[in-house]
């Protein structure tokens, strides 16, 4: 009877502490309570509750746990001081696997918060632990553990350097083989937090075979794992031409562009971030993206979407067109400015706008086709117009005026270039005369449109500094044009006619009778 | 004479040493200049200066009667003489002299006389020597820079002439030779450009290749937007599709759930109205529903988050491979649960619980899917 008595009485005692640990991780999970937890002491109870024996209560609290640190830094930070984060490396080895979920639940709430946080996941050995974690065989526990590595790489390069030491590359990467669909879509979310960083860490999980996996699974239905996989790709490519090659002889392209059509947004921005990446590297893969047809697709994304997602698309324009003149020519072609003058006009977001006006830039300054195209588009007043604009930023204002100068030296098209002559600053209105001084000694209707439309009056009103690159522009337009048209638009000479006008004398004043006051001067 | 001849050598040669030194002319040439001129008659003024003494001596009184008998000849000279450059100073001398010697001759007797008067007239006549000397002797230089200035130009003229015409010869090669270099450059260039037009048009910038490039771009582009286009359509109607079949699988289990709605004999079921002409599909479904008794337990596999296709008349089973659907969804059960036991409820609930992470399935044990945002 006694012994009855003495193993109710531990029965209790067990019942009552799964009641606790049970009502605490509900507690836990809503945010308002978690501060009022951590001010009772919660931590303490819980650290001693992990050791317990009975393994429910020591998933539960392992559970209570993750929680709370999953709420806010402080808390995190409280689980590392409380020393927890050894207790429960050590015993994750041992534990069965929902012990090993909830464990590896607690190390990436820990690690999300902050790189020092992450660095005390790492220090306690997590990561060894974590990485065995990823040899079970439920895809749960791989799953989580998985989570947990992908949250402490995220934050720098050496945390990420820290989890490939420990072999994780290997794992994550049979991992990807695995069905379950969540299990695919976590590990690519980790391999594509490990790429980012550096070319080294992105080397070492392509020798492991990622991009075949990856590139697989480029073809499923799953919106979230496309994401991920797609993201994964561009950080794989973005570091080096090489990763970007192999990227691309996966054959991922032309399976790429189908996912330019999915109906999730954020698919549609890790496919033109990908393609950013790779036509980055050289005018080669450039080539092969225009030749398989991805401009038109990349230009249609542009349509479609509005605001930060159309980043990646405007930039991977600009370097397209950046490495020789006949893919910015296959741009154009494919009616790539006006797209991109549409954009410009209808985003308000300052670094869209750079974006914009950079690869407007790239487009338009090899030859005189290609400046002609994007002056046609009356996108040379908005340029002006953006540089002029003092709410505009620094980086928006630098990369104006170069597109502008750069543009401007090449473009020959009279009527897109009279409009700047009047509003211009000195420093553009050089090269605006500039081109005028090249333009029109050849060109004898440009020359009659230059002075119906006043714009050689215009010219004449520059006051410049004689010797100035600027002063011999003048000169060389003022040669172009017979000397009383120059001498009739020149300022002041209807005063200077006036001034004759006094100094003349009638030679006989007697005979003959006073001449007529000059007329037709007088303006 | 030859000794005053030998006598006027050596005073011609103090002279000539003054005037070699003036004119800078080797005394060798002078005297060369001098031996081919060859009048034996007077021709230094030396010896001038000696016919002069002799002349105040009486020696040379025979010698100026034998002048006046050799009259003929003396005119005769002269006359060649006069031709002679000096022959007007020689003129003027001898005609001195010939006053001299007739006034001579005329008055020997009357010699202190004769000198008195010569005495008179010394300074004066010396006056006219030394003029006459003066302009004599500068006739000679003259002559003898003349003589020399000319055979100085045929020389350099004839040197000149040979210089001028090697430099004609090196200049007519040398223009020749550019010449040959300015035709074979020329025919160069020709080559070359006809060879830099083709290689360049051909490989370097092929402007039709070019254009068939970019039109071949714009082709596929279309190409691509279409294959795109179709490919979008069959997505989404396989999507339709499935969500279709999704629709219909939970009616199905609707059914299955609420068969004991389906119409008797007796009763007609709720779902087939008799102001009906037809019974409604959820009659129609009912009334395919095979149901079969439930016999044991559930199991409690709460680790195992796959679905597994249920024994019914109805297929419930979806694609095989749990793409579409997350795992993390509770598919049906597989077996209900029997009515009375509360603790295998309790059960379910607990373990539906223990879940991963903040994803937590709020599902009773009896509902269907609930698919929870994973990330």
């Amino acid at each position: 009877m006694s012994q009855r008595l003495i193993i109710q009485v531990f029965e209790q005692y067990q019942k009552s502490r799964l009641q606790f640990v049970q009502t605490v991780a509900d507690l836990a999970t809503r945010p308002q309570n978690s501060e009022i937890l951590h001010n009772a002491g919660v931590m303490p109870m819980l650290r001693s509750l992990l050791l317990d024996t009975v393994p429910s209560i020591q998933q539960t609290a392992a559970l209570a746990l993750g929680h709370l640190a999953n709420q806010s830094d402080n808390l995190a930070e409280a689980v590392v001081k409380e020393d927890i984060l050894p207790q429960l490396v050590h015993s994750l080895a041992s534990q069965n696997r929902f012990y090993k979920k909830a464990a590896a639940f607690v190390l990436r709430a820990v690690a999300t918060h902050s790189p020092e946080l992450a660095q005390a996941v790492v220090s306690c050995g997590g990561v060894d632990a974590l990485v065995l974690c990823l040899e079970e065989f439920d895809p749960g526990v791989k799953e989580a553990a998985a989570w947990a590595l992908g949250c402490i790489s995220r934050h720098n390069a050496s945390l990420s350097q820290a989890v490939v030491e420990a072999g994780a590359a290997p794992l994550l990467v049979l991992c990807l083989m695995e069905p379950e669909m969540a299990l695919k879509r976590i590990v690519a979310s980790t391999l594509s937090d490990i790429c980012k960083h550096t070319p080294e860490l992105a080397q070492t999980v392509v020798d492991n075979g990622a991009i075949a996996h990856l590139a697989q699974m480029i073809l499923s239905r799953d919106a979230k794992l496309k994401r991920q996989v797609f993201s994964a790709l561009s950080q794989i490519s973005k570091h080096s031409i090489s990763l970007a090659e192999m990227v691309v002889e996966a054959e991922v392209f032309p399976a790429a562009f189908i996912s330019l059509n999915d109906p999730d947004d954020y698919v549609r921005k890790n496919v033109a971030t990908l393609m950013r990446e790779v036509a980055k590297q050289t005018p080669e893969l450039s080539q092969l993206i225009v030749n398989s047809g991805g401009l038109s697709k990349v230009i249609d994304y542009l349509g479609e979407t509005h605001g930060q997602l159309r980043l990646p698309g405007i930039m991977m324009l600009g370097y397209v067109a950046a490495h020789n003149e006949s893919l910015a020519m296959a741009v154009i072609l494919c009616k790539g400015v006006p797209q991109l003058a549409l954009c410009l006009s209808e985003e308000n977001e300052q670094h869209i706008k750079s974006a914009t006006v950079w690869s407007l830039d790239q487009i338009g300054h090899h030859s005189p086709e290609h400046a002609k195209v994007v002056a046609a588009a009356n996108l040379l007043p908005k340029l002006l117009g953006l540089y002029m604009d003092t709410s505009s930023s620094e980086d928006l204002q630098a990369k104006s005026k170069k597109a502008l100068k750069n543009i401007l030296q090449k473009c020959t098209l009279v009527p897109a270039l009279e409009p700047l002559l009047y509003d211009a600053p000195s420093n553009i209105l050089k090269h605006v005369v500039c081109q005028f001084s090249k333009v029109l000694p050849h060109d004898s209707k440009a020359r009659r449109l230059f002075v119906t439309s006043g714009a050689l009056k215009k010219v004449q009103e520059i006051d410049a500094e004689p010797g100035s690159a600027l002063q011999e522009y003048i000169n060389a337009i003022n040669n172009c044009f017979p000397e009383e048209i120059v001498r009739y638009y020149s300022p002041g000479y209807s005063e200077s006619l006036l001034q004759r006008l006094e100094g003349y004398q009638p030679e006989d004043s007697l005979n003959t009778p006073p001449a007529p006051p000059t007329e037709g001067q007088q303006t | 004479m030859d000794g005053g001849r030998e006598r006027g050598n050596k005073n011609d040669e103090e002279g000539e040493e003054r005037e070699t030194e003036v004119l800078g002319v080797s005394k060798h040439t002078k005297q060369i200049y001098w031996s081919n001129l060859g009048t034996p008659a007077l021709t230094s003024a030396s010896e001038m200066r000696e016919r002069r003494r002799e002349a105040k001596c009486s020696v040379t009184f025979t010698a100026a009667s034998d002048m006046l008998r050799d009259k003929p000849i003396i005119i005769m000279r002269f006359m060649d003489s006069l031709h002679h450059p000096f022959g007007i100073g020689l003129l003027f001398a001898i005609v001195l002299f010939f006053l001299r010697v007739l006034n001579a001759s005329s008055e020997q007797s009357s010699r202190c006389q004769d000198n008195k008067e010569a005495e008179v007239n010394r300074k004066k006549e010396t006056q006219a020597a030394i003029r006459i000397q003066c302009w004599f002797r500068a006739c000679r230089v003259r002559t003898y820079i003349r003589h020399l200035n000319k055979k100085a130009i045929i020389i350099q003229k004839a040197w000149r002439g040979f210089a001028a015409r090697a430099h004609v010869r090196q200049m007519v090669k040398a223009a020749y030779f550019t010449m040959k270099m300015n035709f074979y450059n020329d025919m160069a260039v020709r080559i070359q450009k006809t060879w830099r037009g083709f290689y360049y048009r051909t490989y370097i910038h092929y402007f039709y290749a070019r254009k068939r490039y970019l039109q071949q771009i714009l082709m596929k582009n279309e190409l691509l937007r279409k294959e795109l286009d179709e490919i979008e359509k069959a997505q989404t109607r396989e999507k339709e599709y499935l969500e279709a079949t999704k629709e219909q699988k939970m009616k199905a289990y609707q059914a299955y759930r609420l068969h004991h709605l389906i119409s008797t004999k007796q009763v007609p079921g709720v779902f087939n109205s008799p102001y009906r002409q037809d019974p409604e599909e959820m009659e129609l479904l009912l009334r395919q529903v095979r149901y079969q008794v439930p016999t044991s337990r559930v199991r409690r596999d709460s680790g195992c988050l796959r679905g597994r296709c249920d024994s019914m008349g109805l297929s419930f089973s979806g694609p095989p491979e749990s793409q579409s659907i997350s795992t993390k969804t509770r598919e049906l059960r597989t077996r209900l649960p029997p009515i009375g036991s509360k603790k295998g409820k309790a059960k379910i609930t607990q373990t539906v619980k223990f879940c991963i992470g903040e994803v937590e399935i709020y599902t009773s044990a009896y509902e269907c899917v609930h698919e929870s945002v994973n990330d």
